[in-house]
């Protein structure tokens, strides 16, 4: 079971985000906003972060890069959780950051199965990486490997909505697939499980 | 009735001179002065202003009539009749220069006096008239801040105002007569001319917009039939449209950034939307009742149609970034707009 915390300036979706949740037995701690979240961080030390988007004050872009900018928080898992599709500046700038972007609504009964398995990847790829950070050190292509394919599942995950932006996208996806497949050759990198294959849609 | 034609008489023998001041006054006409030498004349002109010279060439003093007369002519348009006892070739070459209404031998009658003088004063009613209505096309043509031209059918330029002149580089007057291929530097109007000239008279002008220059003009051709019906008449008139251009080009780029910022609220909209759905979604997991997925169904459709909107959004960005990225020369054009700052 996990600690999941929960920013997001909508109370009642936190309390029924909460209750679904804790019945499956996470231990979860919330806030109302990105301010609140980075206070919150500095007792709470989460398995997952679900972090919202478009909040007063301090949105969910700016709370995400104040985790990753503190050292006592940048190894956090955050998954954002928007009504809110990204666009393609956002998976470029952010992708990296982030282990899942979900979309709202989410089917409640399922919610927890989707959170347990990102922590799982996440889990599972964290020591991977530091398992080859150890065995390679200084080596660069490490963190860009592993962005690469973060990046690249996002693109996946949400190329279906870029219609018209098809093109576009495409040759992004293709772009990202050729820097793993490099790195990759002259790595042998193993890549990240789960990611290769993303759930369609939300 | 109206005022009595003046006539000045210029005679240097006195008693002809009052003669013809009888003579005249017994036809009708006023005589306001009688000089007798060039000078003299000159200075009656000046005050009188009158409506016709009699000039007797030999006159006393060191000018002679002729050239009294051709300063008159010259300085007030007065026409002038000359009178003279002799005549020769040399003295009528010097004559002609100064375009005289009449030339009249001494002895002569009241007859011939009156009959040269109405001739004169007609034509040089008739000059007035003509010399107005250039004045008028003058004014018309350039009263327009358009580019003008006239030209006929074998492209002589008949009629052009200032500001085309001006782009061509030349006096107005010393275009007239020349063919206007030899100034065109539009292809564009060059085909027109040749469709205009070979195709028959619609009355409908045709127009085009070409840029010249870093400037945009919108040049139109208006084709008509002279009076007879045999030849035609072509008018060339070309205006500056470049405000009216950049103007329509910041238009789009507001509407460009309308749309996005439209977009940019939907996106926050949905977000809105999407989070009540949420919690409804939620309640109802939580609390099942018959009609659970019914009510789940048509959340699902309202949340159909808010992603729907995303990828409207999405798009517009795409159409935005599109517009903004192919248009390297409007964006140059607003940079001069706002060095020159000639929008209105």
């Amino acid at each position: 079971m996990s600690v999941i915390v929960l920013i997001d300036d909508n109370d009642d979706l936190i309390e029924i985000f909460t209750l679904f949740l804790s019945m499956k037995g996470h231990t979860i701690h919330s806030a109302p906003g990105g301010r609140e979240g980075i206070e919150l961080l500095k007792t709470v030390y989460p398995d997952l972060i679900l972090l919202d988007i478009m909040m007063p004050g301090m949105d969910g872009w700016e709370t995400l890069c104040a985790i990753k900018q503190d050292p006592a928080t940048r190894a956090l898992a955050v998954s954002m959780c928007s009504g809110k599709l990204p666009d393609l500046k956002e998976i470029n700038l952010y992708g990296k950051d982030i282990e899942d972007y979900l979309i709202k609504p989410q089917e409640l009964p399922e919610l927890s199965d989707t959170l347990v398995s990102i922590i799982e990847r996440f889990t599972k790829y964290r020591a991977e990486i530091e398992n080859l950070q150890n065995n390679n050190p200084g080596n660069h292509l490490i963190d860009e490997f592993y962005n690469s394919q973060k990046i690249l599942y996002i693109l996946e995950k949400f190329s279906r909505f870029f219609t018209s932006d098809s093109q576009e996208i495409e040759s992004e996806i293709h772009r990202y697939k050729a820097r793993i497949q490099e790195i990759q050759d002259s790595c042998r990198y193993p890549s990240i499980p789960g990611l290769s294959e993303p759930q369609p849609g939300k | 009735m109206t005022e009595k034609i003046r006539i000045l008489v210029i005679e240097d023998e006195a008693l002809v001179a009052d003669d013809m001041r009888e003579m005249l006054n017994g036809i009708g006409y006023a005589v306001p002065g009688v000089a007798d030498t060039g000078e003299g004349a000159i200075a009656l002109a000046a005050v009188h202003h009158p409506d016709l010279v009699l000039m007797d060439i030999n006159l006393s003093g060191t000018m002679d009539g002729i050239t009294a007369g051709g300063e008159i002519r010259s300085r007030w348009g007065i026409p002038i009749i000359y009178i003279t006892a002799f005549a020769t070739q040399a003295i009528i070459d010097r004559a002609k220069k100064t375009t005289p209404s009449g030339y009249i031998l001494k002895p002569f009658n009241e007859r011939q006096i009156q009959t040269a003088i109405e001739i004169a004063l007609y034509n040089a009613a008739i000059e007035r008239q003509l010399k107005e209505r250039d004045e008028t096309i003058r004014a018309l043509l350039n009263a327009v801040p358009d580019d003008l031209v006239l030209i006929n059918s074998e492209r002589k330029i008949i009629a052009i105002n200032e500001s085309m002149a001006k782009k061509l580089g030349l006096m107005p007057a010393a275009l007239i007569g020349r063919k206007i291929g030899d100034f065109l530097t539009s292809s564009v109007l060059s085909g027109m001319l040749d469709r205009a000239i070979t195709s028959p008279v619609t009355g409908r002008p045709t127009y085009f917009e070409e840029e010249l220059n870093n400037r945009w003009f919108e040049t139109q051709v208006h084709t008509v039939a002279d009076r007879t019906g045999t030849d035609m008449r072509i008018v060339i008139q070309s205006h500056d449209i470049t405000d009216r251009k950049r103007l329509e080009e910041t238009l789009k780029q507001e509407g460009i950034s309308q749309i996005g910022q439209n977009m940019e609220k939907f996106q926050i909209l949905n977000d809105q939307i999407r989070n009540p759905l949420q919690v409804i979604r939620g309640y109802l997991a939580l609390d099942h009742t018959k009609y659970s997925d019914a009510i789940n169904k048509q959340v699902g459709m309202i949340d159909n149609l808010v992603t729907q909107l995303d990828m409207g959004w999405l798009e517009s960005e795409k159409v935005q970034q599109f517009f903004l990225k192919h248009r390297p020369v409007f964006n140059q054009s607003l940079d001069e707009q706002q060095t020159e700052g000639d929008l209105p």
